[in-house]
């Protein structure tokens, strides 16, 4: 306990210390480079900025969230039937595949303006952008987990006598787990910066993205960059909340035993008529 | 179960993969509780012919028979172990050992519960909530032949289950198969590349031809059992081992008989 | 094969936008730093950071400038330089990677809010031609926007303006939708996704007659009760002017004339425009229409350029009201028509 604990405690002051290096070449830079507050502000006036106007940025924050919470959510279920509907059927994959790069060779940028005539400027928009950007990773790495599968275990099943939804469930499924959560961590650093795009494009409620255009048009550079701040933190919070998932997810790839332990084994008899040594 | 018939027959098995024969009119019969070994030259067949005997591949023409009812094409009624260990990353080993119960009828507790005492009873008892990563190469060939077990199949299929393992660790290996299949009243089919494997393992040694397989030889080994060490240096080992090399390698056997 | 077919796409793709990013920069970085280059020709270099990270109509009359040698005459050379953003051309002048700016009014105010020394140096519009668009035909009736729902951007120009809006509609801010855009309203009023689209009108005109060949139903703010203020102002810094004060009035008297010029020839002025700049200058109809649209806001040829005391008074009275400006600062520090003289 003491060790686990020694151990947080390491890695907190390693974090703080990341961030302590980040805040020290941002002044680092001002100063070296003579930059003015209105072109780039000091780390802490930026981070005084958001304690200062907290009632400004805490709607905006909320409403970001949301939008960011949910597209992912969305994309990351689209991607991942996506990818088990793509590899149950080889026809299916050759039609969807390529349709799916284009989807992401096009600049979301291009499509969004359509779109947001098409759908609305309302959360619907935001929600399709964010899950356009999240889906593909997930898509990719779980198509990837259960291509990866060997097909001599599957053929194993087989021989064992397996049901084939069996085999999906105890076999297929878990194979995506990894891979799903490697696909959804790039989705989690994607899915804010989509949301910003998002509520670029069109946006009925003010969110954190919009805001950084407002307070850009008026020079208000401590307003861009505390929005900015907030912003990434949203960003880094998902990423670390779906890799902390991820871990929970698949104990196998950190531990060598299950939690869960099995009683010692009593003098169960198996199936097999055991010769019973003699006594 | 019952009756006196032979346990598995392949009767005049062929197979063609686009117009490649790859088995001709095999014909094969194994004994209950026997343990029968296949060697021969790649390509000639072997794991053809478990396919066919597993059910996984069904043959051009002829049949094969377990406790007389013909299976051919029929999955589920042998157990099958490759030399890839196929052990799922996820599962525990008690996991892994009942994966043929979750995969047909869902795991329950009493399936758990006998995998726990099966691995145990055959030196897997300090395992059994180990993911297979943390287990070595041996360990999980033994977790792979405790889940074959486990199907509570009378009939297993081995294809070189030890042929990736250090000649060690193999041995060791070799030995507790041994002990595992004279305690248990199980029909095992083997394939190896490996002549003293076969011969220290088995009732008798199949020897198939290079392609299209065919039998060249069958040879019983009348060795006693239990077997252990010590055989693998007597005289009746060697003289049968110069044999099934003379045969693998078509060179006339100078017989001291 | 499929696959294989896509992944050329990809590369296609991939290797087209990492081509284009080159040409951009080195198109960029040519522009921004030919000030050598000019030297045995013996003209000054002056560089004009524009307001928009795409040149449009609005560069017409530098373009004119430089195309009939007005400014050769004079001794200069203008450079347009494309700012990465619609909002960084103050920062840009501010950390000399310009001579004058092209911004709007209200940037000045800004800039001196956050204590950059930005003064205007003239005006490019007389008036305020930002208002109300609607679909070519449909009737705009400022008396009854209730419940409609009126397309705006994020920029501080648009939120000065909206109270104008609301209070000669009679509604308060919540009686009607606003949907904020970043880069265009007027593909959603075409499609009819929004009832009204506010803007500059020479943009809205531009946008809407190349997209439908009809003229939009427009209605200036002006002639509901909006300031009648400038959008568009030439700046510079306070510091640059000390000490380039001659070629300040070099360039402004020869801008003057090319305005003049591109007023009388519209669509010779537009020629010139759509030569400097053939490939991303826009199409010759959007960028007439556009430059024409201009025109009326340019004021009266008398008095081209030229600012008044109180049309600065105007924009920081609009600014405090939308509490975008705490502490507004005299006219003088805003704008200085001293090198208009001579």
């Amino acid at each position: 306990m003491s060790a686990l604990l020694r151990k947080t405690a390491v890695r907190l002051v390693m974090a703080a210390l990341a961030v302590g290096l980040i805040f020290g070449v941002w002044n680092l830079v001002i100063f070296a480079f003579d930059l003015k507050a209105y072109a780039l502000p000091t780390p802490q006036d930026s981070v005084a900025t958001i304690y200062d106007r907290w009632s400004t940025y805490q709607p905006l924050m909320l409403q970001t969230i949301k939008e960011t919470v949910y597209g992912f959510l969305i994309g990351a279920a689209i991607g991942f039937f996506l990818g088990v509907a793509m590899s149950a059927s080889k026809i299916v994959q050759r039609l969807i595949y390529p349709s799916l790069i284009t989807s992401q060779a096009v600049p979301v940028v291009a499509v969004a303006a359509p779109l947001a005539i098409l759908l609305g400027f309302g959360l619907v928009t935001k929600l399709v952008i964010v899950a356009w950007w999240v889906f593909f990773p997930v898509v990719v790495n779980v198509l990837d987990g259960l291509a990866r599968v060997d097909r001599d275990l599957l053929n194993l099943a087989r021989v064992m006598g397996a049901k084939r939804t069996r085999t999906f469930l105890a076999i297929q499924l878990p194979a995506t787990l990894s891979p799903l959560f490697s696909g959804l961590k790039i989705g989690a650093t994607y899915a804010v910066t989509a949301a910003v795009i998002g509520e670029w494009v069109a946006s009925l409620q003010y969110g954190l993205g919009t805001y950084l255009n407002t307070a850009a048009a008026s020079l208000d550079t401590r307003g861009v960059l505390g929005a900015t701040i907030l912003l990434t933190m949203i960003g880094i919070t998902l990423f670390l909340i779906v890799a902390a998932m991820g871990i929970v997810a698949t104990p196998w790839e950190r531990r060598s035993t299950a939690r869960r332990r099995t009683r010692p084994a009593g003098e169960m008899l198996v199936g097999h008529s055991v010769e019973t040594p003699q006594t | 179960m019952n009756g006196s018939g032979p346990k598995v027959v392949v009767d005049d098995v062929t197979v063609r993969f686009d117009g490649v024969l790859a088995l001709d009119e095999l014909s094969l019969e194994i004994g209950r509780s026997e343990f029968v070994s296949i060697v021969g030259p790649s390509g000639s067949g072997k794991s053809t012919l478990f396919n066919v005997v597993s059910g996984l591949q069904r043959p051009s023409s002829g049949r094969v028979l377990i406790d007389g009812q013909d299976v051919t094409g029929e999955t589920g009624h042998v157990g099958y172990m490759l030399q890839k260990d196929l052990l799922i990353p996820w599962r525990t080993v008690v996991g892994n050992i009942v994966l043929g119960a979750a995969l047909t009828r869902g795991a329950r507790s009493r399936d758990r519960a006998e995998a726990a005492a099966l691995a145990s009873r055959y030196g897997l008892g300090e395992f059994l909530d180990h993911y297979p990563h943390a287990l070595s190469g041996g360990m999980r060939q033994r977790v792979a032949l405790m889940r074959t077990l486990a199907l509570k199949t009378d009939v297993l299929l081995l294809d070189e289950p030890f042929g990736a393992l250090d000649s060690q660790t193999r041995l060791d290996m070799q030995l507790w198969l041994l002990s595992v299949y004279e305690d248990l009243e199980v029909t095992i089919l083997f394939v190896t590349h490996d002549v003293d494997e076969a011969i220290l393992l088995s009732d008798r040694v199949v020897v198939l031809s290079a392609r299209p397989g065919r039998i060249m030889a069958d040879l019983p080994i009348t060795l006693p059992r239990p077997r252990g060490l010590d055989v693998l240096t007597s005289p009746p080992f060697m003289d049968l081992k110069r044999e099934v090399l003379g045969l693998l390698h078509e060179t006339p056997v100078a017989a001291s008989r | 094969m499929v696959r294989f077919a896509s992944r050329r796409l990809v590369l296609g793709i991939a290797v087209a936008a990492a081509l284009t990013a080159t040409v951009v920069t080195a198109a960029y970085a040519s522009s921004s730093h030919s000030t050598s280059a000019n030297r045995s020709k013996g003209l000054t270099t002056v560089r004009v950071v524009f307001d928009w990270p795409g040149i449009d109509f609005e560069a017409v009359p530098l373009t004119v400038g430089n195309a009939r040698g007005f400014y050769k005459k004079a001794g200069l050379d203008v450079k347009i330089v494309i700012p990465p953003s619609t909002s960084t051309t103050v920062q840009m002048i501010a950390a000399g990677k310009g001579d004058i700016g092209f911004d709007t009014t209200t940037d000045v105010v800004f800039g001196q809010a956050a204590g950059i020394d930005v003064k205007s140096i003239a005006n490019y519009s007389q008036n305020n031609n930002w208002g109300l668009v609607a679909k070519p035909g449909a009737k705009i009736d400022i008396k009854k926007i209730k419940g409609k729902s009126i397309g705006i951007f994020t920029d501080s120009w648009t939120k000065a303006m909206m109270p104008y809006v609301l209070k000669a509609g009679g509604v308060s801010a919540s009686q009607v939708k606003q949907p904020i855009f970043s880069s265009d309203d007027i593909a959603p009023l075409l499609a009819g996704k929004i009832d009204l689209a506010t803007n500059t009108l020479n943009y809205a005109i531009a946008q809407v007659q190349s997209a439908t060949g009809k003229r939009p139903s427009v209605l200036l703010a002006t002639k509901f009760g909006a300031p009648n203020v400038p959008v568009w102002v030439y700046t510079a810094m306070n510091s640059w002017l000390k000490g380039h004060g001659s070629q300040a009035r070099k360039f402004l008297s020869a801008t003057r004339k090319a305005f003049a010029w591109s007023i009388a020839h519209p669509s010779a002025a537009v020629k010139d425009y759509l030569k400097a700049y053939p490939k991303i200058g826009g199409g010759m109809k959007y960028s007439l229409d556009g430059w024409k649209a201009t025109i009326p806001a340019l004021g009266p040829a008398n008095a081209l350029l030229t600012q008044r005391a109180s049309q600065w008074k105007q924009v920081v009275r609009a600014l405090k009201s939308v509490k975008l400006l705490s502490k507004p600062l005299p006219p003088s520090s805003y704008f200085t028509n001293a090198y208009l003289k001579g």
